[in-house]
C-alpha cells in the first residue's frame, strides 16, 4: 500500500501544498510546477460540479466512509483508476486534501491519514505566526512530518 | 446531548490538549493588553478594536484545530453552536464552561455568562476614570469567537455587554447570528 | 494603640500609607497619634531605613520587631523578598504575633498588586481595592 501524492488545497481553490512522495514504480508522474496548479484547479472545480450532480440517494454511501470532520457529503469523494485513487477530504472551513493512493490502501487507514494530515496542518501550519491563510505552505516542520506520516504508509 | 458534551469537552481537555501555566497565560495576556493601552495612548476604543483584530486572527485558525481536536461536524441550529462553544470550545481551550443563557426570543442570539475569566485573574482596571467605562480587558474572546464563527459561515456579532472588571454583576459576551452565509459554504455540503 | 503603616518600593519611595487604630479592646478604628508624631510618621519610618539596610544582609529574618524606637514608638519591619519594605510605626509596647500574621497577609495582597498587568512596579498603590483590603486586615489583626 503507498500514499503517491498530496495536494492540500484552499477553500478558494489555490493549491496551498503539493507534494509526489517517492514510491517506486509510482503510477503518477512528476509534472512541472504549473501543471500541478492546473491539476489542483481542475479537482477544485470538478468538486464543485460533482456536487451539483450527485443524486441525493447517494449521498448515502458518503456517510459510511469519511470523518465526521470530512463536510464533503455531495462533492467528488473518490476517482478510481486502475492504477491508483484519487479521494477528497474537505473541512467544514473549505479546506481540501487530496491524497492519490495505491487502490489497496484501506479505507481505515486512509480515514486515519487524512485526519493525521489535517491535525498537522492545524498544528504546523495554521499555528506559526508569520503563516498567512491562503497562501502557499512552506514550512519545513510541516514537510517533515508529513514525510513521516507518509513514509509510514508507504510500505 | 448535553451531557454528551460535556464529556466530550473533558475528555480532549485531559487527553488531547496541551497545557500551559495559568499564570504565565494571564499575565501573558495581561502584559499585552497593558502594552496596548500603553501603545495606543489609553485611546480604550482603538484597544478593544486591536484586541479583537488578534482575536480575529486566532479565531480563523483555531477554528480548524477545534474540528480536528473534536471530530465534529456542522451544527444544526443555533442552539448546538451554543452548546458546543460553551461546553467544547471554552472547555478545550481555556477550561472553563460558560453557562449559556438569555436567549432573544427568535433564537438567533444568546448569551455566554462567564462564571471565571481566567484571562482576567489579578486585574484591576486603571483607575483613570475611562478604562472602566470603556475597556473590554477580555475583548479578545470576542475576536476569537467571531473569527471561528465566520469561518463556519455563520456570520455573527460579536460584543461583550457586561464585565465583572467594570463593576458588573457578571461578565456575558453576546452572540448574534446576523445571518448564515450560504454562498460561501464549501461545495459539496448541504 | 494606633499605627502609622507604610510600603516603601524598593527604590525608597513610599507606595502606600495608612494611620489607622486599633479595633481591639473597643477601639473603633480611629487612630490617635499625637500631632507631632503625626507630623513626623514619614520622617521616621524613613529614617528606620537605614538600620534595616544594615540589618538586612547580616540576618535571614524578613520580619523585624523594635527595629527602631522613637519617644516610645517602636518599629516593626517587613521585608519583602522583592525588596520591598512594610514598615509599621506604633505605639504598641510588646511585641505582637498578630502584627506579623498582618504584615504577612499584606504581602500577600502587595504580590496581587505586583500581578495585575496595569500596576507598575514602585509605582503608588492607588487601587481602593487594596486600601479596602488592608483596612479589613487590619480590621482583623491589629
Amino acid at each position: 500500500m503507498s500514499v503517491y501524492s498530496l495536494y492540500v488545497i484552499s477553500k478558494s481553490g489555490s493549491l496551498l501544498y503539493q507534494k509526489d512522495f517517492r514510491v517506486p514504480n509510482s503510477p503518477v508522474a512528476k509534472q512541472n510546477s504549473n501543471d500541478y496548479l492546473v491539476i489542483a484547479s481542475t479537482l477544485h472545480g470538478v468538486h464543485a460540479i460533482a456536487s451539483k450532480l450527485t443524486p441525493k440517494e447517494a449521498m448515502n454511501n458518503y456517510e459510511k466512509s469519511r470523518l465526521p470532520t470530512n463536510s464533503n457529503k455531495y462533492g467528488l469523494h473518490c476517482i478510481t483508476t486502475e492504477l491508483f485513487n484519487v479521494c477528497v477530504f474537505q473541512s467544514a472551513t473549505g479546506l481540501k486534501i487530496i491524497l492519490m493512493t495505491s487502490k489497496d490502501l484501506s479505507e481505515s487507514k486512509l480515514l486515519q491519514l487524512q485526519d493525521k494530515l489535517y491535525e498537522y496542518y492545524t498544528d504546523y501550519v495554521l499555528k506559526s505566526p508569520f503563516y498567512r491563510l491562503e497562501m502557499p505552505i512552506r514550512m519545513k516542520s510541516f514537510d517533515d512530518k508529513v514525510l513521516s506520516v507518509v513514509t509510514s504508509y508507504n510500505v | 446531548m448535553s451531557r454528551q458534551l460535556k464529556q466530550l469537552g473533558d475528555d480532549i481537555w485531559r487527553n488531547k490538549v496541551e497545557k500551559v501555566n495559568s499564570e504565565l497565560f494571564t499575565l501573558t495576556y495581561g502584559s499585552i493588553v497593558a502594552q496596548l493601552c500603553k501603545d495606543f495612548n489609553y485611546n480604550y476604543d482603538e484597544v478593544n478594536n486591536e484586541l479583537f483584530q488578534m482575536g480575529y486572527s486566532i479565531g480563523i485558525r483555531l477554528i480548524d484545530e477545534f474540528l480536528q481536536k473534536t471530530q465534529l461536524s456542522r451544527c444544526v441550529n443555533l442552539k448546538d453552536t451554543a452548546e458546543i462553544v460553551s461546553k467544547i470550545g471554552f472547555k478545550i481551550f481555556l477550561n472553563i464552561t460558560p453557562t449559556v443563557a438569555h436567549w432573544a426570543a427568535d433564537y438567533r442570539s444568546f448569551g455566554l455568562i462567564l462564571t471565571e475569566n481566567p484571562l482576567a485573574d489579578f486585574v484591576e482596571l486603571p483607575d483613570d476614570g475611562k478604562a472602566s467605562k470603556k475597556l473590554w480587558y477580555s475583548n479578545i474572546l470576542c475576536g476569537v469567537l467571531k473569527g471561528c464563527f465566520e469561518m463556519v459561515q455563520l456570520d455573527c456579532d460579536v460584543s461583550f455587554i457586561q464585565d465583572t472588571l467594570k463593576g458588573d454583576d457578571a461578565t456575558e459576551i453576546r452572540v448574534k447570528l446576523i445571518k448564515i452565509l450560504k454562498d460561501e459554504i464549501p461545495a459539496g455540503e448541504e | 494603640m494606633s499605627y502609622y503603616f507604610s510600603i516603601i518600593g524598593n527604590n525608597d519611595a513610599p507606595l502606600y500609607e495608612l494611620e489607622i487604630g486599633t479595633y481591639h479592646q473597643s477601639g473603633d478604628g480611629t487612630p490617635h497619634l499625637p500631632k507631632e508624631i503625626h507630623q513626623l510618621e514619614q520622617f521616621i519610618v524613613n529614617s528606620s531605613l537605614d538600620i534595616l539596610q544594615d540589618i538586612q544582609f547580616k540576618n535571614n529574618a524578613i520580619f523585624t520587631k523594635n527595629l527602631d524606637n522613637f519617644y516610645g514608638y517602636q518599629i516593626f519591619s517587613y521585608l519583602t523578598q522583592g525588596n520591598a519594605k512594610f514598615i509599621i510605626l506604633t505605639d504598641l509596647k510588646s511585641h505582637d504575633e498578630s502584627l506579623r500574621q498582618f504584615l504577612i497577609e499584606i504581602n500577600e495582597l502587595y504580590v496581587k498588586t505586583l500581578l495585575n498587568p496595569f500596576y507598575t512596579v514602585n509605582n503608588p498603590i492607588t487601587s481602593s481595592g487594596f486600601d479596602t483590603r488592608v483596612r479589613l486586615l487590619a480590621r482583623k489583626y491589629l
